[in-house]
């Protein structure tokens, strides 16, 4: 009896990412690819996304639920990027470049999307969205209207041919996989890109380091209970502004690591689904709005990369259309979210449920002893 | 928190750090640009146009120890560098090999290497490359609110500066 309650407790604690383990594993034989080639391809987008969805993690610990806001901190990334270009700044120097210019700029991004988050406690996710929303319309007047005009741009080669305004697309040769190719080594028939992963390695040294001090059990104290943190003594809304803050520069940093390994930037739109990969990424991984740990990340990021490589051939085979994969992937991102929150919604009403009736309880055999 | 006006000597101090930290910021930024900034050299291996020198019949040109690059006497090619001080081993026809080294103005992306006067120590031999005005692509104008078919007439062509009548 027992045994099969904790069969049922798992089953329910793991819903999302044994769905997806099913589906993916499914999916595999219909694809046609081998498994070399799906273990590179997954190598190189765990190198390419993980920094972005660690990124996620903070807010999470904070009690902020998944930061649909990191949108900023991506277009932040972005900015960097095409000033890196404009000043033809080549290989990791080009990104460091990137990454210092646009940290001013993600950190002022951090901090209005922290305080606006504040202002609509119990509501972040949606408001984070909806926020993201309004900084990709000043992102666009900034990009397409005042670089050239009022921001100087002297790389001719980027800016529209009215003079000013960047671009639809960029080439980002001078800086183009500088860091996954830095330290390249070969494993047999896998190439696997040591100096991102040593990166990305630092960035989980430097949260587990960060759980552990004064700031990071207070985000922890925040997340657990507000209310009760902010009898205890630690600054609630400043802890959650410092936690979006963090977000919003590691986002920054991810965009552009997921940008060099791409090649090429949609000026406009590339920052459009960051978050939603992300976020489909980490709850895919077994994460939930309250709690995540840097294994669902990776977890995560294998599982849904996995799936949308063999998705398309998958959909080609099975239905005699690519594209019927294609819309798959974009069917399983927002399905796997969707049903997450459903997930999450369903436990704590159940688990709300059973403190009220366990309450019930207790007050009835207090009642009896009486 | 606790109320207290922080003494006048902390608050300067504190200014003066964060000062600092912004200088060290700017000072990094700008250290990044020296050593990331991108050129093109445009190895060009023709007769000076004053006719200083003559080309050289046949050549070949290693910028920084990349790939060599063989250029005939008339020929240019490019070559894309990082930062500033450049190395460029030139081995000329009879094998003999010389090399030399070339300092690139931080502000100019493509420069124009003349590798005979290079050779024949003849100032200057690294000037910036001035390209040709060609007209601009026409699509990527972020006109994207255009509805015309492909087969539809263009739209007119901004009016030209005015020429002044024929003679």
């Amino acid at each position: 009896m027992s045994g099969k309650r904790t069969f049922g407790r798992f089953l329910r604690e793991n819903a999302v990412i044994l769905l997806f383990l099913i589906v993916t594993v499914l999916a595999i034989r219909p694809s046609g690819l081998s498994l070399v080639y799906i273990g590179q391809e997954m190598i190189t987008r765990l190198g390419r996304d993980s920094f972005l969805v660690l990124a996620l993690l903070l807010p999470i610990y904070a009690g902020m639920g998944l930061n649909f806001g990191m949108t900023l901190g991506a277009m932040a990334g972005q900015f960097g990027l095409i000033m890196a270009v404009n000043y033809n700044l080549l290989g990791v120097y080009g990104l460091v470049f990137a990454a210092l210019i646009s940290l001013p700029v993600s950190l002022l991004m951090g901090y209005i999307c922290g305080v606006v988050l504040n202002k609509a406690k119990g509501r972040e996710m949606v408001t984070g969205y909806i926020l993201a929303f309004f900084i990709n319309g000043v992102y666009q007047f900034v990009v397409l209207y005042l670089m050239g005009s009022v921001i100087p741009v002297r790389s001719r080669a980027i800016v529209l041919s009215r003079g000013y305004g960047i671009r639809n697309t960029l080439n980002l040769d001078g800086v183009r996989q500088t860091l996954d190719t830095m330290l390249a080594l070969r494993v047999g028939p896998f190439v696997l890109p040591i100096a991102t992963f040593l990166v990305i390695a630092a960035l989980c040294g430097f949260i587990i380091w960060f759980k552990k001090t004064k700031l990071g059990q207070d985000m922890r104290a925040v997340g657990h209970d507000m209310h009760v943190a902010e009898s205890a003594g630690v600054p609630v809304d400043r802890t959650r502004i410092i936690a979006i803050i963090i977000s919003t520069v590691l986002a920054t940093v991810g965009q552009i690591i997921f940008l060099q390994n791409m090649g090429n930037m949609a000026t406009y739109n590339a920052h459009d689904q960051t978050s939603f990969f992300a976020v489909a990424a980490i709850l895919v991984g077994g994460a939930s709005v309250k709690k995540a740990t840097i294994p669902n990340v990776f977890i995560g990021v294998c599982l849904l990369h996995v799936l949308f490589v063999v998705s398309p051939g998958a959909g080609q085979k099975l239905f005699g259309e690519a594209m019927i994969g294609e819309y798959f992937r974009q069917f399983i991102g927002y399905g796997v979210i969707a049903l997450s929150l459903v997930l999450y919604a369903w436990r704590s009403r159940r688990e709300a449920e059973r403190l009220r009736e366990g309450l019930r309880g207790g007050a009835a055999a207090e009642g009896g002893g009486k | 928190m606790s109320g207290t006006v922080p003494d006048p000597k902390v608050k300067t101090r504190r200014l003066l750090v964060r000062l600092c930290l912004l200088a060290v910021y700017a000072g990094l930024i700008a250290l990044v640009f020296h050593l990331g900034k991108g050129h093109t050299l445009i190895l060009d291996n023709m007769d000076a146009q004053d006719g200083s020198v003559k080309a050289i019949e046949s050549l070949s040109v290693s910028v920084d120890g990349q790939e060599p690059l063989d250029l005939n006497a008339g020929e240019r090619d490019q070559a894309k560098v990082q930062g500033q001080g450049h190395r460029l081993e030139i081995t000329v026809k009879d094998g003999q090999k010389v090399e030399k080294r070339i300092t690139v103005p931080l502000s100019e992306d493509t420069l124009l290497v003349s590798l005979p006067r290079l050779l024949a120590g003849v100032q200057p031999a690294v000037t910036v490359f001035v390209p040709l005005e060609a007209p601009a692509p026409a699509e990527d104008q972020g006109n994207s609110n255009a509805f015309t078919s492909p087969s539809a007439p263009a739209e007119p062509e901004p009016a030209a500066p005015a020429k002044p009548p024929a003679p």
